[in-house]
């Protein structure tokens, strides 16, 4: 930015889950070649900074430019040849905001208010991924990012000051909060899996995550249970479902969900089965239709029994609760919105003060250069570095009062006609 | 000025008690913050009605502080607070659940101290006692005093651990859920808890039939306080044991544990208050 350019403008030209479709979506997105093409004709639309964001659920350009016009004109051509859509198809299903517009729709993606799914924690890391691809690129400056991290921090801010995305939606996730909730450590603890359904391999896989200390699964096919231990990377003890008896006693968490038209677990087998585990308590999660656990079970002290529809109603709560702090959500990300609008306004005079600053240190340099090739000759180079800093304090000093009359600009809102006013006196009154 | 001080107190414990509870069950952000910072005035006010108090009436004087009924109500309400807060304060890093557990208790004890508060009443030392008794009574009341502390403890991690188990049996939501520590933990608190209270207690009922020996060349006395700590002693006991080793599931483990605790603290405000007789007894 030179002292005599103007403020680039922040734009977003995208499409989303709230204005198209999936099969209109999937024609917009960008694999890795896309965005590098992307990126290099940015730079001949007047694109001074830009970042692409292509998920499942969106495709969004953020931009700066000092030729909003040119472009936008520019950005809907590129998506018109990524998408092969018409103009006209692609005017019906894209948006396009500007500057605070922008902001504030970056900052509310980011902290997962616009997600399919509100709260969902997946969008946080692929924005930055797609940030940390532009900057791979060399594709952003000062403004995109310090809207990027604001935007990271901002979702950071919601995630922790709002209850947002704290309450798990997802079912498989929702039983391992609930093992959480009951065991201390689940690296001290034995999972038992009947049977192969998909979501058991899922709660599975999430158990293994935090490091559950020992799984078995018990199933009817070897080949399948041997698939499921290959995909979890770990070590399992596969058994048949014979030797379940013995084997419910010896853990600490059950997943069934093997199709069968009676309980495989009634109650005198769990009565069994905690008599031999002592006091610990047992969590058994029963997602097979028709359920697999006799559901009196439940009714035993140290037993946990959750079923799918336990578990659908827990996440029907969440996200009822996840909904309630949308709204506190919305003006954590519009007051920081503000705050970087504020920011990205009072942009507008580093031009100015650069231009004042340098018309200044050109007349100081010439002036001791004049001064040293004719009255001050006798001077040593020691005497002239001292003059060097007494004139660039006496500068600096003298520059405080107008750069402060700037800068209070800077922290004022809706003063942006008065800023540009003042800019243009100054300016005049410096000779400009 | 005390009154104000000592009825405000009570006010701030229980509507910082009242906000946490709503705002662990609503969520709300505001309220969670409100009820951290009233509880903390609460505790700020309790320290100076308590300075209050005991410079006004007795010139600040440790003995006779702790020789009152009313400042023995006090101190035992400070170290409940002292202790809880060391062991708990780190519990999910929420504060809440500390005011939660600790206000209640608090402010009952604070009121049944009532009664008490302009009583002349004061701890009588027993008048043929002399010598080293002086110096083992202070810790006999204090190691004492302490087993009862963890006795507590594992009667409050039984109330959590009752709440959790029914929330967790009522599958409808995981806000409280979320609150609290899990299951395991709660349990392995209680247990720590009921151990060092089993160690204390028997420091306690050591310390006493030294000084019982010392004084009347006797091991047994037969007062009530005397039959009250063995009693407690039996008690701690058998929580220890079906904690440790019978299988007994924790939901019953948690109901004995606090059935119990009450008895015991039943007995012990009545023997240590009511009953006028024996070693240390307010006369």
């Amino acid at each position: 930015m030179n002292s005599t350019e103007k403020t680039p403008e922040i734009g977003l030209i995208g499409i989303s889950h709230k204005t198209a479709s999936v099969e209109i979506r999937e024609n917009f997105s960008l694999d890795d070649s896309s965005i590098d093409k992307i990126s290099e004709l940015a730079g001949q639309a007047e694109i001074n900074e830009i970042v692409c964001i292509s998920t499942c659920n969106r495709t969004e350009l953020y931009y700066t430019s000092n030729n909003i016009q040119k472009s936008i004109e520019a950005l809907t051509v590129i998506l018109t040849d990524i998408s092969s859509f018409s103009g006209t198809e692609l005017e019906k299903v894209i948006y396009k905001k500007f500057n605070k517009d922008a902001i504030l729709h970056l900052l509310t993606v980011t902290s997962s208010l616009d997600s399919m799914v509100v709260g969902e924690n997946e969008i946080l890391g692929q924005v930055k991924e797609a940030y940390r691809k532009a900057t791979a690129l060399k594709k952003t400056g000062p403004v995109l990012n310090k809207l990027f991290h604001q935007a990271f921090n901002t979702a950071k801010k919601v995630k922790t000051e709002t209850e947002i995305a704290r309450s798990p939606l997802s079912v498989a996730f929702i039983a391992t909060e609930l093992a959480k909730s009951i065991f201390e450590d689940l690296s001290r603890h034995k999972a038992l899996m009947v049977g192969a359904g998909e979501m058991a391999e899922l709660i599975l896989k999430y158990l293994t995550k935090f490091n559950i200390k020992k799984i078995t699964i018990a199933n009817r096919s070897f080949h399948n249970a041997q698939r499921i231990m290959d995909q979890l990377g770990s070590d399992a003890e596969i058994i048949t479902l014979d030797d379940l008896k013995d084997a419910a006693g010896k853990v600490d968490i059950i997943i069934s969900s093997v199709s069968s038209s009676e309980y495989i677990f009634t109650k005198e087998l769990a009565k069994k089965a905690l008599k031999a585990k002592s006091s610990s308590p047992l969590f058994i999660i029963d997602i097979a239709v028709p359920r697999n656990i006799d559901p009196a079970i439940g009714e035993l002290d140290g037993i946990f029994l959750y079923n799918i529809d336990d578990l659908q109603q827990i996440a029907n709560e969440n996200l009822k609760s996840r909904l309630k702090e949308v709204e506190l959500a919305k003006t954590l990300i519009e007051s920081d919105a503000d705050d970087f609008h504020k920011w990205y306004e009072g942009l507008s005079i580093v031009p100015a003060i650069r231009y004042v600053k340098d018309k200044y240190n050109n007349i100081r340099k010439n002036e001791i250069e004049r001064y040293r090739k004719s009255r001050l000759k006798h001077l040593s180079d020691r005497d002239f570095e001292i003059i060097e800093q007494l004139t660039k304090q006496i500068m600096k000093k003298t520059l405080h009062d107008p750069i402060m009359y700037f800068k209070k600009f800077q922290s004022g809102s809706g003063q942006k006609e008065a800023l540009k006013k003042s800019i243009k006196v100054v300016l005049e009154l410096f000779g400009k | 000025m005390f009154e104000f001080l000592f009825i405000t107190t009570i006010c701030l414990f229980g509507v910082s008690f009242f906000l946490c509870v709503f705002s662990s069950v609503l969520k709300n952000n505001t309220c969670s913050s409100t009820a951290k910072y009233l509880f903390i005035a609460a505790v700020v006010l309790f320290i100076i009605s308590g300075i209050y108090r005991f410079y006004s009436h007795f010139s600040m004087n440790f003995i006779e502080i702790s020789s009152s009924i009313w400042g023995y109500f006090y101190l035992f309400s400070l170290l409940l607070l002292g202790i809880f807060y060391t062991f708990l304060k780190g519990w999910s890093g929420n504060f809440n659940s500390f005011i939660g557990i600790i206000s209640p208790f608090i402010i009952t004890i604070m009121l049944i101290s009532v009664p008490f508060m302009n009583s002349s009443r004061k701890i009588i030392l027993d008048p043929e006692s002399a010598g080293i008794f002086f110096y083992i009574l202070p810790v006999h009341i204090i190691v004492s005093i302490i087993a009862e502390i963890f006795f507590f403890f594992s009667f409050a991690g039984s109330i959590l651990y009752l709440i959790l188990d029914w929330q967790l049996r009522k599958k409808t939501s995981m806000k409280l859920i979320y609150q609290l520590p899990s299951l395991e933990t709660i349990k392995n608190f209680n247990k720590w808890s009921i151990s060092k209270s089993l160690i204390f207690i028997s420091f306690g009922i050591i310390s006493g039939i030294i000084m019982t020996f010392i004084t009347y060349k006797t091991f047994f006395m037969g007062s009530a306080k005397e039959f009250h700590i063995y009693f407690s002693w039996l008690v701690i006991f058998c929580v220890f044991c079906i904690r440790r080793d019978l299988k007994i599931a924790s939901r019953k483990i948690s109901i004995i544990n606090i059935i119990l605790f009450i008895l015991i603290m039943f007995l012990f405000i009545f023997t240590n208050i009511f009953i006028k007789e024996g070693f240390h007894s307010f006369i």
